[in-house]
C-alpha cells in the first residue's frame, strides 16, 4: 500500500513568505494548502485534514494562539503535528504554544529552505509529543 | 564737646552696671530703645530692670565677667524684645567689658552693643530663597529622571518592536535567495551563485545583528533572566567547535580543545553560554590569518570553571582593552573592515557572563594574538 503523502497546512499572513513556503514544501512532494489568518486556517483545516500545520503567530483577525484555542490539538486532533513559526521569540508565547499542543517552535528568520524541510521532515517522522 | 552727650546720643548701645547686684547706673537711649525698656529702669538691678530679657539669656555672664575679670564678647545673640506694642526677634553683637577698681576687683561692667537684626534677617531670607531654589531644582531633576526612565523603557520596547518587524522582510530575502541558490527556479551559473551567496551572507549578518539587538534590548530592560542548570561544559564546547570547524578549516586554521578527563559540569544557562562560546570562537577565527591555531582550554578549580580561548591573530592593544566590552565599540585593526560586525557581540558576551556571576578578561597585545579568559562560579552544592 502506497504511503500517504502528508498534507501540510501553511498559516502565514505575509504573502511573500506564504508563497515561498508553498513552493518549498510542494517541491519536496507534500500536499500543500495555505491560509492567511486563524479563521481561514480553521476552515482549511476542516476541509483538508492536515497532517502538519505550519502556524504563524502574529496574524490579523485571528492570531496563531487563538487558532490553537479553537483547534484543540491535544483533545480533538491528537495526530496532527503543529510547528509554531514566528519572528517574535517571546517566552510567554512559546510557553502557551507548547501548552496548547505545539510540537516545535521555530524562529522564521532561522529557517532557510533546507532547514525548513529538515524540521518539517523530522517533525512528521517523530511520534507525537506527549 | 561734651563726652556725656556724645555717649548719650551714640548709635551704639552703652550701659554700665555696678556692684554685686549689677545695678544699672548708666544706659544711653540706643540701649534702652534697642532692648525696648523705659528710662525708669536706671538705678535698678538688671535682674529687675530687664526681667523678660534676663529670662532669655543666662545672667551668669555678668558674674563670669565680674569674677574672671575678663571681657565677654558675643555675636548675633538672639533676644525677643518689645518694640512698641509688639514683641519681635532682634539680634545683637555685644561686649561686656570689666572695669577694675584700685584693688583690682571688678567694680563695674560696661556693656556695649550693636543691633544687627537687618543683616541677620537678610542673610536668613537669602538662605531660605536659595533652599527653595534647590528644592525646586531637585524636584525638576527628579521629574526629568522619571521621564528619562520612561524613555529608556520606550527605547527598549521600540528596539524590540523594530527588530521583530525587521525580521520579516529579511526572512523573505532569506527564503527567496535560498530558493534560487538551491536551484528552485533553474540552474545557477557559478558567477551568479557567487553573487547570490554574498547577498545571502549579507542578509544573514543583518539577521544576526537583529538577534543581537533584541538580546541587548531585553537585557537592558532587565527582562532576561538566565535559566541556569547543570551544564556539561565539556560537551558544549565540543558542540560549538564542531559547528564552527568548517569555517575554521576553510580559513586554513586549526582548533584544539584541552580539557580535564572527567566532564566539567557548571551551573550555567546552556543556551546563553553557547552564544558566548560561539561568539568568542568565531571571533578568534575571524581575527586570525591563515596557518594559525586556536586553542580552547577548559579547567576546573575550587569553586570555579575557567575557559580560555586563545588565538594567534591580530591582537588587541592594551589601551583598547577597556573599550572592548562597550556597546558599538569596534577596535580598528587590519581585519576589522574585512570581518564586518556590529560591535554588539562582546557587549552581549560580557552581559551574559555577568548575569552568571562570572567574569571575562582579555589578555592581548597588538600582533601577539588574544586570549579571552572566562570564569564561571560553581555553587558549592554541585
Amino acid at each position: 500500500m502506497a504511503k500517504k503523502i502528508p498534507t501540510i497546512l501553511i498559516v502565514e499572513d505575509e504573502n511573500a513568505l506564504n508563497e515561498a513556503y508553498q513552493i518549498i514544501l510542494r517541491k519536496a512532494g507534500y500536499n500543500v494548502f495555505s491560509a492567511s489568518d486563524g479563521e481561514d486556517a480553521l476552515a482549511k483545516a476542516a476541509q483538508h485534514t492536515p497532517d502538519l500545520i505550519l502556524l504563524d503567530l502574529r496574524m490579523p483577525h485571528m492570531d496563531g494562539l487563538n487558532f490553537l484555542r479553537h483547534y484543540d490539538v491535544k483533545l480533538q486532533h491528537p495526530d496532527v503535528k503543529v510547528i509554531v513559526f514566528s519572528n517574535y521569540d517571546i517566552q510567554q508565547d512559546i510557553d502557551e504554544a507548547y501548552e496548547k499542543g505545539a510540537d516545535r517552535y521555530i524562529l522564521k528568520a532561522w529557517a532557510s529552505p533546507k532547514k525548513l524541510l529538515k524540521v518539517v521532515g523530522d517533525t512528521l517522522a517523530a511520534p507525537k509529543a506527549a | 564737646m561734651n563726652i556725656e552727650t556724645l555717649l548719650a546720643d551714640a548709635p551704639i548701645m552703652i550701659a554700665v552696671v555696678e556692684g554685686p547686684d549689677f545695678i544699672l547706673k548708666v544706659a544711653n537711649q540706643s540701649y534702652l530703645s534697642a532692648l525696648g525698656v523705659r528710662s525708669a529702669v536706671v538705678g535698678r538691678p538688671v535682674k529687675v530692670a530687664f526681667a523678660e530679657l534676663y529670662a532669655q539669656h543666662s545672667d551668669h555672664l555678668f558674674d563670669k565677667v565680674r569674677l574672671s575679670g575678663k571681657p565677654y564678647i558675643d555675636y548675633e545673640r538672639h533676644l525677643r524684645v518689645r518694640r512698641g506694642t509688639k514683641i519681635v526677634d532682634a539680634y545683637f553683637n555685644f561686649a561686656f567689658q570689666p572695669i577694675k577698681n584700685a584693688e583690682g576687683t571688678v567694680a563695674q561692667v560696661c556693656l556695649y552693643g550693636m543691633e544687627v537684626t537687618p543683616q541677620v534677617q537678610v542673610r536668613r531670607k537669602y538662605r531660605q530663597d536659595k533652599q527653595k531654589q534647590l528644592d525646586a531644582q531637585t524636584a525638576r531633576l527628579l521629574q526629568q529622571n522619571d521621564q528619562l526612565k520612561e524613555l529608556n523603557t520606550s527605547k527598549d520596547e521600540f528596539i524590540a518592536l523594530a527588530s521583530h518587524q525587521l525580521r520579516t522582510p529579511a526572512t523573505g530575502v532569506k527564503q527567496y535567495l535560498g530558493m534560487v541558490l538551491e536551484g528552485y527556479v533553474g540552474p545557477v551559473e557559478p558567477a551568479q551563485e557567487e553573487f547570490l551567496r554574498q547577498a545571502y551572507a549579507s542578509n544573514e549578518r543583518q539577521l544576526n545583528t537583529i538577534n543581537d539587538l533584541l538580546q541587548i534590548a531585553q537585557i537592558d530592560a532587565g527582562k532576561v533572566a538566565i535559566s541556569p542548570e547543570e551544564c556539561d561544559v565539556t560537551a558544549l564546547i565540543a558542540a560549538v567547535v564542531d559547528e564552527q570547524k568548517n569555517n575554521i578549516v576553510r580559513r586554513g586554521q586549526t582548533i584544539a580543545i584541552i580539557k580535564p578527563k572527567q566532564p566539567v559540569i557548571a551551573w550555567a544557562d546552556s543556551l546563553r553560554l553557547r552564544m558566548v562560546l560561539d561568539n568568542l570562537i568565531d571571533n578568534a577565527s575571524k581575527y586570525s590569518g591563515e596557518n594559525t591555531a586556536i586553542q580552547v582550554t577548559l579547567a576546573e578549580s575550587e569553586g570555579e570553571v575557567s575557559i580560555a580561548i586563545t588565538d594567534q591573530g591580530v591582537g588587541i592593544a592594551p589601551s583598547d582593552h577597556s573599550k572592548l566590552f562597550q556597546k558599538f565599540s569596534r577596535i580598528d585593526n587590519p581585519l576589522s573592515i574585512a570581518v564586518g560586525g556590529n560591535g554588539l557581540g562582546l557587549y552581549l558576551v560580557k552581559k551574559l557572563i555577568d548575569a552568571h556571576g562570572g567574569s571575562i578578561k582579555v589578555i592581548s597585545e597588538l600582533g601577539q594574538g588574544t586570549t579571552f579568559m572566562l570564569r564561571l562560579p560553581i555553587p558549592p552544592e554541585l
